[in-house]
């Protein structure tokens, strides 16, 4: 049991360490609000459905990786060199939550999910596009939306297989040679 | 991987020529498994005997499309010396396919959230990255199995943009290309 005092932020946590012992596919609601000692009457008011739970889930998971970036950037000129530590920091972030992360790769087969991560990823096309236009791409928007494409194919081989250097290079060399 | 014999079927071939045939209709409205069967004037039950269920007919479907696709990327640079403007014209292609068969798109964006939707697409995909890091090795590229599977997840976003759109995003495919020439 889970002791916090915002139910919804009990009920998001207690994502983490349930990604740990359950698969997604066999997971219930009362589970997720046992583990956060919440009613189950409250899950429904907040996310409908476990549907529901996971874009709140996702949502936060990539708040939190923002966040990771952020600090990781924080200070370093706009260049490759910041577009490759965010990159890394995203990787890395995807890598220390594998679990919670292998849940949320699984939850893409649920349209919301998709959807809502797809709505973010509008957000990173500007800012990502923005950089990369002062880089000398033509095209920021769109050399962002590949680029972000590409960052999640990397991650998902990387979910299963772990750090892929020549995935990395990849990337890198593809940053080098639009602009 | 059905079996040959699943595959020379005549009523099964006559059931997926009779789907075809109503998605590449105008409206590709009546798309139901009655419809199917009765235009390929087949019992109702021979759907679900010669495939299981309605996605899996839908699969069946989709498969024969993307091997459409897959023939046509292959017959129209098979004359062409390997390199980088081969390697532009099959994505090209491969993209301009999509965009130009709307019950392709249809498929695609109905199964994409069954099971055994995802596992076709996912190993299509994963076949067309397979053909891609051969040329791109055969070009002396730098990682080339790792830069096939960036370039795929790539293509698949341009694809998938198009599909939203409707129509050609020609920003998206101008700067896949830019790269293309710019790294080689």
């Amino acid at each position: 049991m889970m002791a916090h005092s915002d139910p919804r932020i009990a009920l998001i946590a207690a994502a983490a360490p349930l990604a740990r012992e359950r698969r997604l596919a066999t997971l219930t609601t009362d589970e997720i609000c046992q583990r956060a000692g919440v009613d189950a009457g409250v899950f429904t008011s907040f996310f409908g459905d476990l549907t529901g739970y996971l874009v709140a889930v996702q949502q936060v998971f990539m708040d939190r990786l923002r966040d990771r970036i952020v600090a990781v950037t924080a200070g370093v000129p706009p260049g490759m060199r910041r577009i490759q530590l965010a990159t890394e920091s995203y990787l890395s972030g995807c890598l220390d939550e594998r679990p919670l992360r292998g849940w949320l790769l699984e939850a893409r087969m649920r349209p919301p999910v998709l959807t809502g991560l797809r709505r973010q990823n509008r957000t990173y096309y500007m800012i990502l596009g923005a950089e990369l236009e002062r880089l000398g791409w033509p095209d920021g928007a769109a050399a962002a939306r590949l680029y972000l494409a590409m960052i999640n194919a990397a991650s998902i081989v990387e979910h299963r297989s772990g750090v892929q250097p020549a995935l990395r290079a990849a990337l890198w060399h593809f940053l080098e040679h639009g602009a | 991987m059905c079996p040959s014999s699943e595959r020379t079927d005549p009523l099964r071939q006559r059931l997926l020529s009779a789907g075809r045939s109503l998605l590449d209709a105008e409206d590709g409205g009546n798309f139901d498994p009655d419809s199917v069967c009765a235009a390929a004037g087949a019992p109702p039950e021979s759907l679900p005997r010669l495939f299981g269920d309605w996605d899996a007919y839908r699969c069946a479907l989709l498969a024969a499309m993307i091997d459409e696709v897959r023939e046509r990327v292959a017959r129209i640079t098979s004359n062409m010396p390997a390199g980088i403007e081969r390697l532009k014209l099959a994505l090209e292609t491969y993209l301009e396919a999509n965009v130009q068969r709307p019950p392709l798109r249809r498929l695609l964006s109905d199964l994409r959230f069954t099971r055994q939707g995802a596992d076709l697409i996912r190993s299509r995909v994963a076949g067309f990255g397979i053909v891609l890091g051969v040329e791109l090795r055969a070009l002396g590229r730098p990682h080339p199995e790792a830069t096939a599977r960036l370039l795929t997840a790539a293509v698949t976003e341009i694809a998938q943009a198009e599909h939203e759109a409707g129509a050609r995003v020609p920003a998206l495919r101008r700067t896949l290309l830019r790269y293309l020439d710019r790294s080689a």
